[in-house]
């Protein structure tokens, strides 16, 4: 079931609807039922695999709790689960066809077969999230759990479970455990929160992603009309995830339940390590604690830290699809991270958040930025390496101005977008402080004004043309 | 007593500023019609839309009839209808071949809906009497009215639909009696969405296209621009635009009554026309045809033997080994200089030499 549906729209106003009328066992027993319904909406096969995969996290924990001698084999066997079917599903193909490729220079071929299965939706977040369970229970940063519904619906829980955020078991399992009561104020909160996730789905993700996708459908396209093409693309990649996370954060504040931010206005960052702090941060959190810091982290050093970056990046890479451009824009983001650490230690950050430097730095990130979007979005390796090295010279008139069109028009679609992240950045302090607590009257005014102009545009800017969710098909 | 001692007032409190948060928002898209009113198209100046179950009034391009006269001209053997996959059909050999003209009526991003237009206010129009009307279509097309009537195909029908379209009207209106395109209506009527959408989005984009034309008339610029991403300058997809049939678009017997297809058996019968019904093979997966589900097979058996009852000719190209070979293009398309091959081949199954 997809968030911009009318069936999800029905199925969430049911769910919540009887959700609050149960008790706090009832209402867990409920959270389960619906998530699985939720996820196998269209394709009911898809339960087995959550399910096989939450027995074997429950039982690892299990396993471990009462005989903490096996714990690494416990541990073990969870990665292999886990990352097994991850494996499976999907990165097969991309093994069996690499072999292929290695193979047929030689004249050699084996006879591996082919996978013609549909990846379950989700599995790579899922997973993750199981495993920070296992591995935190590992550690004994988490104490294993006994009731086994309980650990299910965290593992399922429905606004997250297709595309994030990754939470932490210590962070929603404890929300899941503990009994939680409706409030009008959360529920205005997170209604603010959908419609704000709603806005940057149907009006700004989907149409400068038309934009994006009719640059990228080009055979030669001219220097300036791709680049508008990665600007728009850069903005459709942003949106369209974030709002994912804010529908996911809105829906679940409904239940009672607070998830993590997913982003903190990323293309606002002054530096590659300040970007990885505000992108994906459930994600790229979990790769800090679950593989940079057990690889080492920046305890060693210059070389063995760059080594642990660029193998945290290039598995980060990896994570989101079985496709060279994605390792290469892994090892693109490790590079520029470890450059802009260099350069932090030659040339260290003056001045305070007035700095004149700060805009200049923040547009060439997301310059940057940008470039590592050209290399995510472009999958065919020859269309790519042609791609950077076009020429801004080599241009003709109508590439510039179909290019500037093009420009403006994903521009005008994402003047909100930087409207929201500038005031957002200016108020984050207060924004953090007041986000659980009271508003005042003011404040509700300006967000209800807000909303209220986001649906208007909404009804008349949305897209003509429905586009998926990108992080669906990772 | 304030709110922190007294916990019911704090709810009621809350949840009153929940609703009229709520209210709000609900009432707050109202102000689009002060915008409209003062510099937007005057509603009396707007046409009732020709499928009143879909839409409310709008403003709709002219009726295009320079077709009915080009069939008049022409005397056509063949008229040939479809969207993008009736290409494969080469006219001149197809011409050559039955030593009469074959003339496509093609559309492209066009449905099932669009077809019954096309030999509606075209074919029968004109009064010309082919030999036959082929009409190529791919696996459920031929029950999916509301194919490409729906969204940003929908303007082509335009073109090509008269002022009243009341039989196309009811099959569209089984189609939305349901809640989502009931909501839907429900806020366009109230909100004047699609009146609003149809005058504020192409001001938006024309503006920005001024900006950026310079010298350049707006139209020219639109039309370079439509040039630079024509389809000879896209890259070969191997995805087509239409995905595989789902369990209930295979439903043939639930949805053949609230389709197109009797409209245009109907229509050929009354008008003395041979339909002839192409499916075409979807693209083929190292030489053979691809995988079918058993549902859709079904289906198709269905399709046959109810169209064939009716008088019409129905030909599978999934049935055509020597179909098999063709190199495709991109999706569903084959490459340009496979159409005389193929022209052939249909030919010699026309004349019942295959």
């Amino acid at each position: 079931m997809i968030f911009h549906s009318l069936d999800f729209v029905v199925f969430f106003v049911v769910t919540v609807a009887i959700y609050w009328r149960l008790p706090h066992r009832g209402q867990n027993v409920f959270l389960v039922l619906a998530s699985y319904f939720f996820y196998g909406y269209v394709h009911t096969w898809f339960l087995a695999l959550v399910f096989a995969t939450t027995v074997l996290d429950y039982w690892a924990g299990r396993g471990m709790a009462a005989k903490p001698d096996r714990k690494r084999l416990f541990l073990g066997l969870s990665l292999a689960g886990n990352l097994g079917m991850l494996g499976f599903f999907k990165y097969f193909n991309f093994f069996v066809d690499n072999i292929h490729a290695a193979l047929s220079p030689l004249g050699l071929a084996l006879p591996l077969p082919a996978l013609r299965i549909v990846l379950p939706v989700g599995v790579s977040f899922y997973t993750f999230q199981e495993l920070s369970y296992t591995i935190d229970v590992y550690r004994g940063r988490l104490a294993a759990r006994r009731d086994f519904l309980d650990f299910a619906a965290f593992v399922c829980f429905f606004p997250q479970l297709v595309a994030g955020p990754i939470e932490r078991a210590s962070r929603l399992l404890p929300q899941i455990e503990r009994p939680r009561r409706f409030s009008w104020e959360d529920a205005r909160q997170a209604t603010f929160l959908v419609i704000w996730g709603y806005f940057q789905k149907l009006v700004i993700a989907d149409n400068v992603g038309v934009i994006a996708n009719k640059v990228f459908a080009l055979q030669q396209p001219g220097f300036w009309v791709l680049w508008a093409g990665v600007f728009a693309f850069a903005i459709q990649i942003y949106a369209d995830f974030s709002a994912y996370s804010d529908i996911a954060r809105g829906a679940a504040r409904w239940l009672g339940i607070d998830l993590m931010r997913n982003f903190n206005h990323p293309y606002l960052a002054v530096g590659p390590a300040d970007f990885w702090r505000r992108w994906h941060i459930s994600l790229s959190s979990w790769f800090r604690d679950y593989v940079y810091i057990p690889l080492g982290g920046s305890r060693g050093g210059t070389a063995r830290t760059g080594l642990t970056v660029m193998i945290t990046f290039l598995l980060s890479g990896f994570w989101h699809g079985a496709s060279w451009n994605y390792v290469l824009w892994g090892a693109y983001h490790g590079v520029l991270l470890l450059t802009g650490r260099a350069a932090d230690r030659l040339v260290p950050a003056r001045g305070g958040a007035g700095s004149v430097l700060i805009p200049m730095r923040i547009a060439l990130m997301f310059g940057l930025v940008s470039v590592g979007w050209l290399m995510f979005r472009e999958t065919d390796m020859a269309y790519l390496w042609r791609d950077l090295r076009l020429s801004p010279f080599a241009t003709t008139a109508i590439d510039c101005r179909v290019g500037a069109y093009l420009f403006l028009l994903a521009f005008v679609y994402s003047i909100p977008l930087w409207a929201h992240d500038l005031w957002a950045e200016r108020r984050q302090a207060q924004t953090e402080a007041v986000e659980w607590s009271g508003r005042t009257g003011w404040q509700i005014a300006c967000e209800t004004a807000w909303c209220a102009m986001l649906i208007s545009m909404m009804l008349v800017f949305r897209s003509r043309t429905s586009l998926d969710f990108i992080y669906f098909q990772f | 007593m304030s709110d922190a001692l007294d916990p019911e007032r704090g709810i009621r409190r809350s949840a009153a500023i929940f609703v009229l948060t709520v209210l709000t928002i609900a009432v707050s898209p109202f102000l689009w019609r002060v915008p409209l009113a003062m510099w937007g198209p005057r509603s009396t100046d707007l046409k009732p839309s020709n499928l009143p179950a879909l839409e409310s009034a709008r403003d709709r391009y002219p009726f295009d009839p320079a077709p009915i006269d080009e069939l008049r001209t022409a005397q056509p053997g063949t008229v040939i209808l479809g969207d993008s996959m009736a290409l494969r059909i080469e006219p001149d050999v197809l011409a050559r071949l039955t030593g009469r003209p074959a003339v496509p009526i093609i559309r492209l991003a066009t449905g099932a809906s669009h077809w019954y237009l096309l030999l509606k206010n075209y074919v029968v129009a004109s009064g010309i009497r082919p030999n036959r009307v082929v009409v190529f279509f791919r696996d459920t097309q031929l029950t999916d009215p509301l194919w490409r009537l729906i969204g940003k195909d929908r303007f082509s029908t335009d073109r090509y639909a008269l002022d009243r379209e009341e039989e196309l009207n009811a099959v569209v209106a089984a189609h939305v009696r349901n809640p989502w395109f009931r909501l839907h209506a429900w806020i366009d009527r109230t909100y004047a969405v699609e009146r609003t959408r149809d005058w504020v989005e192409p001001a938006l984009t024309a503006s920005i296209a001024r900006a950026v034309a310079r010298d350049q008339s707006h139209d020219d610029f639109v039309g370079a621009m439509n040039a630079m991403f024509g389809l000879d300058r896209l890259r070969a997809f191997e995805a087509a635009d239409m995905g595989e049939a789902d369990e209930a678009s295979t439903d043939f017997a639930a949805r053949v009554t609230i389709s197109t297809l009797p409209l245009m058996l109907d229509l050929a019968r009354q008008h003395g026309l041979q339909l002839v019904f192409v499916r075409v093979l979807r693209r083929p997966v190292n030489g053979q045809p691809p995988h079918e589900a058993p549902r859709l097979h079904r289906y198709v058996t269905a399709l046959r033997s109810y169209v064939e009852q009716r008088g019409a000719m129905f030909l599978d190209d999934r049935d055509v080994t020597d179909l098999w070979r063709l190199a495709y293009d991109d999706g569903d398309h084959i490459l340009d200089p496979e159409r005389p091959r193929y022209t052939e081949l249909f030919f010699e199954r026309m004349a019942g030499r295959r």
